[in-house]
């Protein structure tokens, strides 16, 4: 078996159409069992997909790619034509592209990123600060958890019930995240009952059920509820989620919206945002 | 009856059995060895690769019983094989189909076509914002420029964040692999 790096051209010629049906064939197999083998030649499609783009195939390998290739993956030539104008974009420019395409705000990557060793000496120092805290924080951790144990079990009475066709009264509709950003809804629980029902407004899906994950900044809190349905309302599918009032302490509140895959794992389908107020 | 109405749960659970004793692990393994069909269905010119590697699956499945029982080897060969049965049969019915005619610039798919493009980008928005931010960041900015431009900007950020050029060409297909799976899901939903 030939090592990977050597495989370039075969790959290559491979995606092209450009090889015979018994060494394809031998490819393939390797492309199904082993994984590294597998991972490079996806990469080396992207390769060949910014070539393509960047107009630096032979004329033979283009009329193979637009031939072979290319009539079959229409979307992902068009996904990596979109990377290209998202990185090609000047900031303040304005491009056709520019409100389809909003700008994920720039930042110079520097290794410090990536680089995290300053952050385990903070850790540390964090650690020790810690324990000398620790004492008080004792006091407290009964209590909490007592609480913490208290609204998981609310949420999870609340809302495991089959929502039914009825909007509860007052809903608040939260939308999802986007990369433009979206509107923090705002709510004062003192105008609520006892439940805020929140209306987190799903964006296209194939989900038959849904997991809620509410998180807390401060203190750093976070609540599953599993197996909720989607239901429909006059601005599409949502998932009802009933939040007890005291729970919404005044502050900053995070959702995501996970959907349940075929294999039983869970999927990102949405964030949201909630300030709580007094 | 399709195939498809014959899978029960009992005929899934049997495979990932199959596939490996950790129900993660199987799970994973699964998913993969999906994912890898409808890539070589695609590559070797199949429009329906999709339904033609859920086909290939739906065979499988309806023959674990002997599979788990007498079958030698890598699962994921064995799909493959089948794949490659269920790939000559479609090429069979493909070539009996009459050529599509043979039209010019129609207004109505050109319109469909400018309307794909604008919900690939509204879901490549979406998706990479749901990216961690360096994640976010890293791929755009791979991407940047065009020709030696590229050459020389992937190279500086190799140097930035201290990987080997390769180590970065790995990082940001994976990252990209992500974003695909990603928008294909959003894609589908649309």
């Amino acid at each position: 078996m030939e090592p990977i790096d050597q495989e370039y051209d075969s790959i290559r010629r491979y995606l092209l159409g450009q090889i015979s049906d018994e060494e394809g064939q031998r490819l393939e197999e390797r492309f199904m069992t082993d994984g590294e083998y597998r991972e490079e030649v996806l990469i080396i499609e992207e390769d060949l997909i910014d070539d393509y783009l960047s107009e630096t195939l032979s004329s033979e390998e283009k009329e193979a790619f637009e031939r072979h290739w290319l009539p079959y993956h229409v979307d992902r030539l068009e996904i990596a034509k979109g990377l290209n104008r998202y990185s090609e974009e000047p900031v303040d420019a304005g491009l056709a592209a520019t409100e389809a395409m909003p700008r994920v705000p720039g930042r110079v990557l520097t290794s410090e990123k990536f680089n995290r060793k300053p952050l385990v000496i903070g850790a540390v120092a964090a650690g020790l600060l810690f324990l000398i805290l620790g004492g008080l924080w004792l006091l407290f951790r009964q209590s909490g958890q007592e609480n913490r144990g208290r609204f998981h079990e609310e949420l999870v009475r609340l809302n495991g019930r089959p929502a039914g066709s009825e909007l509860p009264e007052r809903p608040v509709a939260l939308s999802p995240v986007t990369l433009r950003g979206a509107e923090i809804s705002k709510i004062n629980p003192a105008e609520r009952g006892p439940v805020v029902p929140l209306l987190l407004m799903l964006p296209p899906d194939q989900h038959n059920s849904y997991q809620v994950i509410l998180r807390i900044t401060n203190p750093s809190e976070e609540y599953k509820i599993e197996n909720l349905a989607a239901i429909s309302t006059s601005s599409g599918r949502a998932v009802l989620f009933k939040v007890p009032t005291a729970l919404l302490a005044p502050g900053q509140y995070s959702l995501e919206v996970r959907g349940r895959t075929n294999s039983g794992s869970f999927e990102s389908v949405a964030d949201y945002s909630l300030q709580v107020s007094n | 009856m399709s195939r498809q109405s014959l899978i029960t749960q009992d005929h899934f659970d049997k495979t990932l059995d199959w596939l490996d004793c950790d129900r993660e692990a199987a799970a994973q393994k699964y998913e993969a060895i999906r994912k890898s069909l409808i890539m070589i269905l695609a590559w070797r010119g199949c429009h329906d690769a999709e339904d033609l590697a859920d086909e290939t699956l739906n065979r499988v499945m309806l023959k674990i019983d002997e599979l788990a029982a007498s079958y030698k080897g890598d699962p994921a060969l064995y799909f493959y094989g089948v794949a490659r049965k269920v790939l000559i049969e479609y090429q069979r019915r493909y070539r009996l189909r009459d050529p599509l005619p043979e039209i010019g610039v129609d207004e109505s798919k050109e319109k469909e076509r400018l309307e794909r493009r604008e919900i690939i980008y509204e879901c490549l928005s979406r998706c990479l914002h749901k990216l961690p931010p360096d994640d976010g960041e890293l791929i755009i900015e791979y991407y940047r420029g065009d020709k030696q431009v590229k050459i020389d900007n992937r190279r500086g950020i190799a140097g930035r964040v201290g990987m080997a050029a390769n180590t970065l060409r790995v990082k940001v297909h994976r990252i990209r692999a992500k974003l695909e799976e990603c928008m294909k899901r959003c894609i589908d939903a649309r």
